[in-house]
């Protein structure tokens, strides 16, 4: 099937931030991004975050207040010496480890979403995610992919460490992807 | 990053035709279901109708069990990832975002750099592509998975600018 492309307004981008939340004052459990509007093709989180627990902790997302573990996940990561790639199930989008509260403050990781057509009622949502941790010494780069097998749009994301909090200068944006006629 | 084109096809492939040539690179993000073949397939596709060995590509990837790489020279297709099949999980798609650097430039050859995964909980892939086009022509068009979309799959085109567009 041939399809003529359609030329968008060249004015107006394609990424259009949603709304940002930076962590001050005190560490949280979670960041929240509620009432999600539902006119874009895509969205994209950026994620610079770090957890206050002194110990191994993996970052996940929880779509739409879900509960129950109808999440799965499939991921490929190194640890600077090798190569490993393991699945399971989940309630949450997995993104994995963390940097924590032993590795040296002001380094964070860099972990970033997209959830492609997260807005439409007739398919699962797939989300992939990249994640940089280094600190120095040790760390992890991670690919992942997760399902959440709901036909339902996404509406909230809840941002959210297994282990420890959200520590202060953790910073999450989130951002639509429009497409042409959006 | 601004929207050239989207397409929601319903059978057989897409083809992304008459791009325009004043953006610096493209982005194409895909969510992919096939009608026909196995799971987690992957997507070939050409650009400007090149159906020539002209295509080379290397993928690192974790299936949930192991990891793997592969590569091969001397193609006749581009890839831009995995698709669901008709054997994964009932309505799971994958998700490819496609990176095509300095695609309208005349004096290199074309590379292609894909993230994409699909879960299907149980069975999954997940990594990363590169594919080159030994070809110096820019791409004013783009074929994607003549095997046939299934209904529910998007793929959408996007140019990326180096600096601000101006003008009304």
């Amino acid at each position: 099937m041939a399809l003529l492309p359609a030329i968008a307004s060249p004015m107006h981008g394609a990424l259009v931030p949603i709304a940002s939340q930076t962590v001050t004052g005190s560490s949280v459990a979670t960041i929240a991004f509620n009432s999600i509007p539902q006119g874009y093709q895509d969205l994209r989180a950026v994620c610079y975050v770090r957890s206050t627990y002194s110990g191994a902790d993996f970052f996940a997302t929880n779509p739409n207040s879900n509960g129950s573990a109808i999440c799965s996940f499939t991921h490929l990561f190194g640890n600077g010496s090798s190569a490993s790639s393991d699945r399971g199930s989940s309630a949450s989008f997995e993104w994995r480890d963390y940097v924590d509260a032993r590795q040296t403050s002001g380094i964070f990781s860099s972990i970033s979403v997209d959830i492609l057509n997260y807005a439409n009622t007739s398919t699962y949502k797939t989300a992939i995610g990249r994640n940089a941790s280094d600190w120095n010494g040790g760390g992890f780069s991670h690919l992942t992919v997760n399902l959440f097998r709901s036909t339902s749009a996404i509406t909230s994301l809840s941002f959210f460490g297994y282990n420890g909090n959200i520590a202060v200068g953790s910073q999450i944006s989130l951002y639509g992807v429009r497409t042409v006629n959006q | 990053m601004y929207p050239i084109a989207t397409a929601n096809p319903t059978t057989g492939g897409v083809t992304f035709i008459s791009i325009p040539q004043t953006f610096t690179h493209l982005q194409l993000r895909i969510f992919s279901r096939s009608s026909s073949g196995s799971a987690g397939q992957s997507i070939p596709g050409s650009f400007n109708s090149d159906g020539g060995s002209n295509y080379a590509y290397h993928v690192l990837g974790g299936d949930g069990g192991s990891t793997f790489s592969s590569s091969a020279a001397t193609q006749t297709n581009v890839y831009f990832g995995w698709s669901a099949g008709t054997t994964n999980t009932s309505n799971a798609f994958s998700n490819c975002i496609v990176d095509i650097l300095d695609y309208a430039n005349t004096n290199k050859y074309k590379t292609v750099k894909t993230l994409t995964g699909i879960d299907s909980n149980g069975s999954g892939l997940v990594g990363m592509w590169s594919s080159v086009w030994m070809s110096t022509a820019a791409i004013t068009s783009i074929l994607l998975n003549p095997n046939n979309f299934a209904t529910g799959s998007t793929v959408q085109l996007y140019g990326i600018q180096s600096s601000p567009r101006t003008g009304a």
